[in-house]
Protein backbone atom coordinates (compact mmCIF):
# COMPACT_ATOMS: atom_id res chain seq x y z
CA UNK A 1 0.00 0.00 0.00
CA UNK A 2 1.56 3.25 -1.14
CA UNK A 3 0.52 6.83 -0.76
CA UNK A 4 -0.84 8.08 -4.09
CA UNK A 5 -1.17 11.85 -4.11
CA UNK A 6 -2.98 11.95 -7.46
CA UNK A 7 -5.64 9.60 -6.17
CA UNK A 8 -6.07 11.78 -3.08
CA UNK A 9 -6.47 14.94 -5.18
CA UNK A 10 -8.92 13.32 -7.61
CA UNK A 11 -11.10 12.06 -4.80
CA UNK A 12 -10.90 15.26 -2.81
CA UNK A 13 -13.73 16.60 -4.97
CA UNK A 14 -15.81 13.57 -4.21
CA UNK A 15 -15.19 14.17 -0.51
CA UNK A 16 -16.20 17.81 -0.96
CA UNK A 17 -19.59 16.68 -2.27
CA UNK A 18 -20.35 15.47 1.26
CA UNK A 19 -19.96 18.94 2.78
CA UNK A 20 -23.64 19.97 2.28
CA UNK A 21 -24.74 16.90 4.27
CA UNK A 22 -22.30 17.75 7.07
CA UNK A 23 -23.50 21.35 7.15
CA UNK A 24 -27.15 20.31 7.03
CA UNK A 25 -26.81 17.99 10.01
CA UNK A 26 -24.78 20.55 11.97
CA UNK A 27 -27.06 23.51 11.34
CA UNK A 28 -30.38 21.74 11.80
CA UNK A 29 -29.09 20.24 15.06
CA UNK A 30 -27.91 23.68 16.20
CA UNK A 31 -31.09 25.50 15.18
CA UNK A 32 -33.26 23.02 17.09
CA UNK A 33 -30.77 22.30 19.86
CA UNK A 34 -29.93 25.83 20.97
CA UNK A 35 -33.54 26.98 21.72
CA UNK A 36 -34.18 23.60 23.37
CA UNK A 37 -31.06 24.07 25.49
CA UNK A 38 -32.37 27.49 26.50
CA UNK A 39 -35.59 25.97 27.84
CA UNK A 40 -33.75 23.14 29.55
CA UNK A 41 -31.50 25.67 31.28
CA UNK A 42 -34.54 27.72 32.26
CA UNK A 43 -36.32 24.69 33.74
CA UNK A 44 -33.20 23.78 35.70
CA UNK A 45 -32.65 27.33 36.98
CA UNK A 46 -36.31 27.66 38.05
CA UNK A 47 -36.13 24.11 39.50
CA UNK A 48 -39.49 23.13 37.98
CA UNK A 49 -40.61 20.08 40.01
CA UNK A 50 -40.40 16.70 38.24
CA UNK A 51 -39.11 18.32 35.05
CA UNK A 52 -35.90 19.29 36.87
CA UNK A 53 -35.28 15.73 38.07
CA UNK A 54 -36.07 14.30 34.67
CA UNK A 55 -33.73 16.75 32.95
CA UNK A 56 -30.91 15.98 35.39
CA UNK A 57 -31.21 12.32 34.43
CA UNK A 58 -31.50 13.15 30.74
CA UNK A 59 -28.45 15.42 30.76
CA UNK A 60 -26.35 12.93 32.68
CA UNK A 61 -27.29 10.25 30.13
CA UNK A 62 -26.55 12.47 27.15
CA UNK A 63 -23.18 13.55 28.52
CA UNK A 64 -22.29 10.06 29.68
CA UNK A 65 -22.86 8.08 26.49
CA UNK A 66 -20.93 8.25 23.21
CA UNK A 67 -22.61 10.04 20.32
CA UNK A 68 -22.26 6.95 18.15
CA UNK A 69 -24.34 4.93 20.65
CA UNK A 70 -26.96 7.70 20.71
CA UNK A 71 -27.13 7.61 16.91
CA UNK A 72 -27.68 3.85 16.96
CA UNK A 73 -30.32 4.17 19.69
CA UNK A 74 -32.25 6.85 17.80
CA UNK A 75 -31.90 5.17 14.42
CA UNK A 76 -33.14 1.81 15.69
CA UNK A 77 -35.37 3.02 18.50
CA UNK A 78 -37.63 5.54 16.76
CA UNK A 79 -39.09 3.02 14.26
CA UNK A 80 -39.92 0.71 17.20
CA UNK A 81 -41.58 3.55 19.13
CA UNK A 82 -43.59 4.53 16.03
CA UNK A 83 -44.66 0.91 15.58
CA UNK A 84 -45.82 0.78 19.20
CA UNK A 85 -47.91 3.93 18.77
CA UNK A 86 -49.45 3.02 15.41
CA UNK B 1 -35.43 -7.75 29.44
CA UNK B 2 -33.59 -11.00 30.01
CA UNK B 3 -31.62 -10.48 26.81
CA UNK B 4 -30.75 -6.99 28.03
CA UNK B 5 -29.36 -8.27 31.34
CA UNK B 6 -27.32 -11.07 29.77
CA UNK B 7 -25.93 -8.56 27.26
CA UNK B 8 -24.89 -6.24 30.09
CA UNK B 9 -23.14 -9.15 31.83
CA UNK B 10 -21.46 -10.20 28.58
CA UNK B 11 -20.24 -6.66 27.94
CA UNK B 12 -18.80 -5.94 31.40
CA UNK B 13 -15.47 -7.76 30.78
CA UNK B 14 -14.89 -5.55 27.73
CA UNK B 15 -14.95 -2.41 29.89
CA UNK B 16 -11.32 -3.38 30.51
CA UNK B 17 -10.41 -2.55 26.91
CA UNK B 18 -12.32 0.74 26.97
CA UNK B 19 -10.67 1.74 30.25
CA UNK B 20 -7.25 0.69 28.97
CA UNK B 21 -7.57 2.80 25.81
CA UNK B 22 -9.04 5.84 27.56
CA UNK B 23 -6.67 5.93 30.54
CA UNK B 24 -3.51 5.21 28.56
CA UNK B 25 -4.37 7.99 26.10
CA UNK B 26 -5.12 10.29 29.02
CA UNK B 27 -1.74 9.67 30.68
CA UNK B 28 0.18 9.98 27.39
CA UNK B 29 -1.96 12.97 26.44
CA UNK B 30 -1.04 14.70 29.71
CA UNK B 31 2.67 14.17 29.01
CA UNK B 32 2.53 15.40 25.40
CA UNK B 33 -0.02 18.08 26.24
CA UNK B 34 2.32 19.54 28.88
CA UNK B 35 5.13 19.44 26.33
CA UNK B 36 2.97 21.23 23.76
CA UNK B 37 1.88 23.84 26.31
CA UNK B 38 5.55 24.42 27.21
CA UNK B 39 6.36 24.83 23.51
CA UNK B 40 3.58 27.40 23.18
CA UNK B 41 4.83 29.35 26.20
CA UNK B 42 8.54 29.32 25.30
CA UNK B 43 10.23 32.12 23.42
CA UNK B 44 11.46 30.15 20.43
CA UNK B 45 9.23 31.08 17.52
CA UNK B 46 9.69 27.85 15.53
CA UNK B 47 8.58 25.66 18.46
CA UNK B 48 5.60 27.93 19.08
CA UNK B 49 4.50 27.69 15.45
CA UNK B 50 4.84 23.91 15.34
CA UNK B 51 2.83 23.51 18.54
CA UNK B 52 0.10 25.88 17.34
CA UNK B 53 -0.14 24.21 13.93
CA UNK B 54 -0.39 20.76 15.53
CA UNK B 55 -3.10 21.92 17.96
CA UNK B 56 -5.10 23.56 15.17
CA UNK B 57 -4.88 20.41 13.06
CA UNK B 58 -6.03 18.21 15.94
CA UNK B 59 -8.90 20.45 16.95
CA UNK B 60 -10.17 20.70 13.36
CA UNK B 61 -10.13 16.96 12.74
CA UNK B 62 -12.80 14.52 13.94
CA UNK B 63 -11.49 11.75 16.20
CA UNK B 64 -12.70 9.10 13.78
CA UNK B 65 -10.50 10.60 11.05
CA UNK B 66 -7.53 10.58 13.43
CA UNK B 67 -8.18 6.90 14.18
CA UNK B 68 -8.31 6.02 10.47
CA UNK B 69 -5.22 8.15 9.75
CA UNK B 70 -3.28 6.39 12.48
CA UNK B 71 -4.52 2.90 11.55
CA UNK B 72 -3.98 3.18 7.80
CA UNK B 73 -1.34 5.92 7.73
CA UNK B 74 1.24 4.76 10.27
CA UNK B 75 1.95 1.40 8.55
CA UNK B 76 2.64 3.32 5.30
CA UNK B 77 4.84 5.82 7.13
CA UNK B 78 6.76 3.08 8.91
CA UNK B 79 6.89 1.11 5.65
CA UNK B 80 8.80 4.00 4.07
CA UNK B 81 11.36 3.64 6.85
CA UNK B 82 11.49 -0.10 6.19
CA UNK B 83 9.80 -1.13 9.46
CA UNK B 84 6.95 -3.61 9.36
CA UNK B 85 4.27 -2.87 11.96
CA UNK B 86 1.51 -5.08 10.61
CA UNK B 87 1.56 -7.27 13.72
CA UNK B 88 0.91 -4.36 16.09
CA UNK B 89 -2.39 -4.52 17.98
CA UNK B 90 -5.24 -2.33 16.78
CA UNK B 91 -5.56 -1.07 20.35
CA UNK B 92 -2.16 0.61 19.95
CA UNK B 93 -3.33 2.50 16.86
CA UNK B 94 -6.46 3.73 18.60
CA UNK B 95 -4.36 4.79 21.61
CA UNK B 96 -2.04 6.75 19.29
CA UNK B 97 -5.00 8.52 17.66
CA UNK B 98 -6.65 9.34 20.98
CA UNK B 99 -3.31 10.48 22.44
CA UNK B 100 -2.96 12.95 19.55
CA UNK B 101 -6.49 14.19 20.20
CA UNK B 102 -5.93 14.41 23.96
CA UNK B 103 -2.56 16.13 23.78
CA UNK B 104 -3.87 18.82 21.43
CA UNK B 105 -6.87 19.54 23.61
CA UNK B 106 -5.02 19.21 26.92
CA UNK B 107 -2.32 21.64 25.83
CA UNK B 108 -5.06 24.26 25.46
CA UNK B 109 -6.26 23.39 28.99
CA UNK B 110 -2.80 23.40 30.58
CA UNK B 111 -1.59 26.64 28.95
CA UNK B 112 -4.28 28.95 30.43
CA UNK B 113 -4.12 27.05 33.74
CA UNK B 114 -0.40 27.80 33.92
CA UNK B 115 -0.98 31.45 33.01
CA UNK B 116 -3.65 31.72 35.72
CA UNK B 117 -1.06 31.11 38.45
CA UNK B 118 0.14 34.48 39.67
CA UNK B 119 3.69 35.51 38.68
CA UNK B 120 4.37 36.44 42.28
CA UNK B 121 4.15 32.76 43.26
CA UNK B 122 7.29 31.95 41.26
CA UNK B 123 9.11 35.06 42.50
CA UNK B 124 8.23 34.32 46.14
CA UNK B 125 9.31 30.69 45.73
CA UNK B 126 12.66 31.73 44.25
CA UNK B 127 13.14 34.28 47.05
CA UNK B 128 12.60 31.44 49.56
CA UNK B 129 15.81 29.87 48.20
CA UNK B 130 14.03 27.18 46.18
CA UNK B 131 15.73 26.28 42.90
CA UNK B 132 13.62 27.01 39.77
CA UNK B 133 13.00 23.28 39.36
CA UNK B 134 11.86 22.93 42.98
CA UNK B 135 9.66 26.00 42.71
CA UNK B 136 8.05 24.56 39.58
CA UNK B 137 7.45 21.16 41.15
CA UNK B 138 6.39 22.23 44.66
CA UNK B 139 4.67 25.58 44.15
CA UNK B 140 3.53 26.13 40.56
CA UNK B 141 2.61 22.63 39.37
CA UNK B 142 0.14 21.77 42.18
CA UNK B 143 -1.71 25.02 41.52
CA UNK B 144 -1.79 24.40 37.77
CA UNK B 145 -3.14 20.89 38.33
CA UNK B 146 -5.77 22.15 40.77
CA UNK B 147 -7.02 24.78 38.31
CA UNK B 148 -7.04 22.33 35.40
CA UNK B 149 -8.45 19.30 37.25
CA UNK B 150 -12.15 19.73 36.33
CA UNK B 151 -11.16 20.06 32.68
CA UNK B 152 -8.90 17.01 32.97
CA UNK B 153 -11.95 15.13 34.24
CA UNK B 154 -14.05 16.28 31.29
CA UNK B 155 -11.26 15.24 28.93
CA UNK B 156 -11.07 11.77 30.48
CA UNK B 157 -14.84 11.33 30.11
CA UNK B 158 -14.61 12.56 26.52
CA UNK B 159 -11.84 10.02 25.87
CA UNK B 160 -13.95 7.19 27.32
CA UNK B 161 -16.68 8.10 24.87
CA UNK B 162 -14.48 8.75 21.85
CA UNK B 163 -12.74 5.42 22.45
CA UNK B 164 -16.00 3.77 21.40
CA UNK B 165 -15.15 4.80 17.82
CA UNK B 166 -12.22 2.37 17.87
CA UNK B 167 -14.68 -0.41 16.97
CA UNK B 168 -14.61 0.98 13.42
CA UNK B 169 -11.06 -0.33 12.92
CA UNK B 170 -11.97 -3.61 14.58
CA UNK B 171 -10.99 -3.08 18.21
CA UNK B 172 -13.17 -5.27 20.39
CA UNK B 173 -14.06 -2.95 23.27
CA UNK B 174 -17.56 -2.55 24.76
CA UNK B 175 -18.84 -1.13 21.48
CA UNK B 176 -17.02 -3.71 19.36
CA UNK B 177 -18.38 -6.60 21.40
CA UNK B 178 -21.86 -5.06 21.23
CA UNK B 179 -21.60 -5.08 17.44
CA UNK B 180 -20.64 -8.76 17.57
CA UNK B 181 -23.57 -9.62 19.88
CA UNK B 182 -25.88 -7.61 17.63
CA UNK B 183 -24.71 -9.50 14.54
CA UNK B 184 -25.00 -12.88 16.28
CA UNK B 185 -28.64 -12.18 17.15
CA UNK B 186 -29.27 -11.06 13.54
CA UNK B 187 -30.23 -7.54 14.66
CA UNK B 188 -33.36 -8.83 16.39
CA UNK B 189 -32.37 -7.33 19.75
CA UNK B 190 -30.57 -4.26 18.49
CA UNK B 191 -32.29 -1.86 20.92
CA UNK B 192 -31.50 -3.98 23.97
CA UNK B 193 -27.86 -4.24 22.89
CA UNK B 194 -27.38 -0.50 22.50
CA UNK B 195 -29.25 0.24 25.72
CA UNK B 196 -26.85 -2.11 27.46
CA UNK B 197 -23.90 -0.32 25.84
CA UNK B 198 -25.19 3.11 26.80
CA UNK B 199 -25.79 1.93 30.37
CA UNK B 200 -22.18 0.78 30.71
CA UNK B 201 -20.70 3.96 29.22
CA UNK B 202 -23.04 6.00 31.39
CA UNK B 203 -21.94 4.23 34.58
CA UNK B 204 -18.27 4.49 33.62
CA UNK B 205 -18.61 8.23 32.95
CA UNK B 206 -20.51 8.80 36.21
CA UNK B 207 -17.93 6.91 38.28
CA UNK B 208 -15.05 8.73 36.57
CA UNK B 209 -16.74 12.09 37.14
CA UNK B 210 -17.31 11.30 40.83
CA UNK B 211 -13.67 10.26 41.28
CA UNK B 212 -12.44 13.51 39.72
CA UNK B 213 -14.80 15.49 41.98
CA UNK B 214 -13.46 13.68 45.07
CA UNK B 215 -9.87 14.30 44.00
CA UNK B 216 -10.63 17.94 43.33
CA UNK B 217 -12.19 18.30 46.79
CA UNK B 218 -9.15 16.68 48.42
CA UNK B 219 -6.75 18.97 46.56
CA UNK B 220 -8.85 21.99 47.47
CA UNK B 221 -8.48 21.12 51.16
CA UNK B 222 -4.71 20.66 50.88
CA UNK B 223 -4.15 23.85 48.90
CA UNK B 224 -6.58 25.78 51.06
Amino acid sequence: MNFDLNFAIQNLWMAFSGIPTTLLITFVAAVIGIPLAFFIALARIRKVPLLDQFLTLYLSFMRGTPTIVQIYLVYNGIPIIIKMIV
Amino acid sequence: MEFFLTTVLKLIPFLRVTILIAFTSMVLGLIFGTLLAAMKLCHIRALKTIANLFTTFIRCTPVIVLIFLSYYGLPVLFGLAGIDINGVSKIVFSIIALTMYASGTLSEIIRPAYLSVDKGQMEAALMSALTPAQAMRLIILPQVVYVALPNFGNMLIALIQESSLAYLIGVVDVMGQAKIIDNMSYGAHIIEVYFAVSLLYWLLSLVTGKCVDLLSGKMGKVLG
